[in-house]
């Protein structure tokens, strides 16, 4: 009995040692990248790239999970009418390569027909996650740290809609 | 995964019954749950019951508990300007303790190692819904107010694995109390 006792104490001693040394090695961490564009022409392309933040340098060969992707907007409609913004990611353009100047077919929406009215706008990291779509290639071109995004807008002309600051936000389990 | 751990705790119940003189408990509890390096996360609170199977030398515990984490700060120089509210975690497992002694008078440490059925949800974010088997272990006391009372106090660590192969760890501090039936 008391070598059962001794055993099963062991045990525990070491599962409480492997969730200690567990914690000093992994976490969840954000890892931020910061844009704004003019929707000139009702077309933006920007090329995502977060493998030069700190914490993904630190975890890059480590990262198990993309919990989840996100994006803030705030944007400025000068139109007397709604416009409708969509976004679009696909793979990473490789330095050197001509700038797409369209959406390619291999592309995935991520946010579809959005509605945006005259005004200023703040959509949330929160508000953005429920309206996101296409997560599984989402989450899979975040892992790899790049990816291109492409804007679209119907019903503006000009420089009369602007994403005044936006910002792609993943969450990512390294180990 | 679910069905595994009611059968696991049938079956302890039933090796108790058929042991000598078993003691069968019941009891709830409340605290705080913290999570561990999880930028997207912060403490919340904690509630569940367990029922209580004192075998020969260890007391079986199968438990059911609910963690509600809290709203993150956003991380500093992110310029997020507010995070999502924190995930639910839901459990049904079983706890194994080394001490304790229910329903005797005193104070009792006790060592606990656990096993459950994790689920984390969240409601703001449709991209968090997990479920997972994951362990726990930590250490607590009970302090014996009267034969069919105890009080009980435990921390534990607890590590949920995650798809990719990561995990999700918290810290869970709780108080309650067991009737010994």
């Amino acid at each position: 009995m008391r070598a059962l006792k001794t055993r099963f104490a062991l045990i525990g001693l070491a599962a409480l040692g492997l969730l200690i040394a567990g914690c000093l090695v992994s976490g969840t961490f954000i890892i931020v990248d910061d844009f704004q564009f003019t929707a000139q022409s009702g077309f933006y392309y920007y090329r995502v790239d977060i493998t030069d933040n700190k914490d993904w340098q630190e975890h890059k060969d480590e990262i198990d999970d993309v919990d989840a992707v996100g994006a803030e907007f705030f944007i400025t409609s000068e139109e007397e009418g709604p416009v409708t913004f969509s976004v679009y990611i696909d793979d990473y353009t490789p330095d050197g390569e001509p700038t797409p100047n369209v959406v390619p077919a291999t592309a995935t929406v991520i946010i579809d027909s959005l509605v945006v009215n005259p005004g200023k706008h703040h959509m949330t990291y929160a508000q953005s996650l429920k309206i996101i779509v296409g997560t599984a290639r989402l989450k899979a071109l975040a892992k790899t740290g790049r990816f291109d995004y492409f804007g679209i807008s119907s019903g503006n002309l000009g420089e009369t809609f602007r994403v005044d600051s936006a910002k792609v936000i993943c969450t990512v389990t390294a180990g | 995964m679910r069905v595994t751990v009611v059968l696991l705790t049938l079956l302890l119940i039933g090796a108790a019954l058929s042991a000598q003189t078993p003691k069968i408990g019941i009891g709830g509890f409340a605290g705080l749950s913290i999570p561990l390096a999880q930028d997207d996360q912060a403490s919340g609170k904690e509630f569940g019951f367990r029922a209580r199977v004192k075998l020969s030398f260890l007391t079986v515990e199968p438990n059911f508990t609910i963690a509600k984490w809290g709203q993150a700060d956003p991380p500093s120089g992110s310029g997020i300007s507010e995070m999502p509210d924190g995930s639910k975690v839901t459990s049904f497992g079983v706890d194994a303790l080394l001490g304790g002694a229910p329903g005797v008078p005193g104070f009792k440490p006790f060592f606990v190692i656990g096993g459950a059925s994790y689920k984390i949800k969240n409601d703001e974010n449709p991209q968090i819904d997990e479920s997972a088997l994951g362990f726990s272990a930590g250490l607590g006391f009970l302090f014996g107010l009267s034969p069919k009372f105890d009080l009980d106090v435990r921390g534990k660590g607890v590590v949920i694995p995650t798809d990719g192969g990561g995990s999700k760890k918290a810290v869970s501090v709780t108080a309650g109390v067991a009737v010994n039936l």
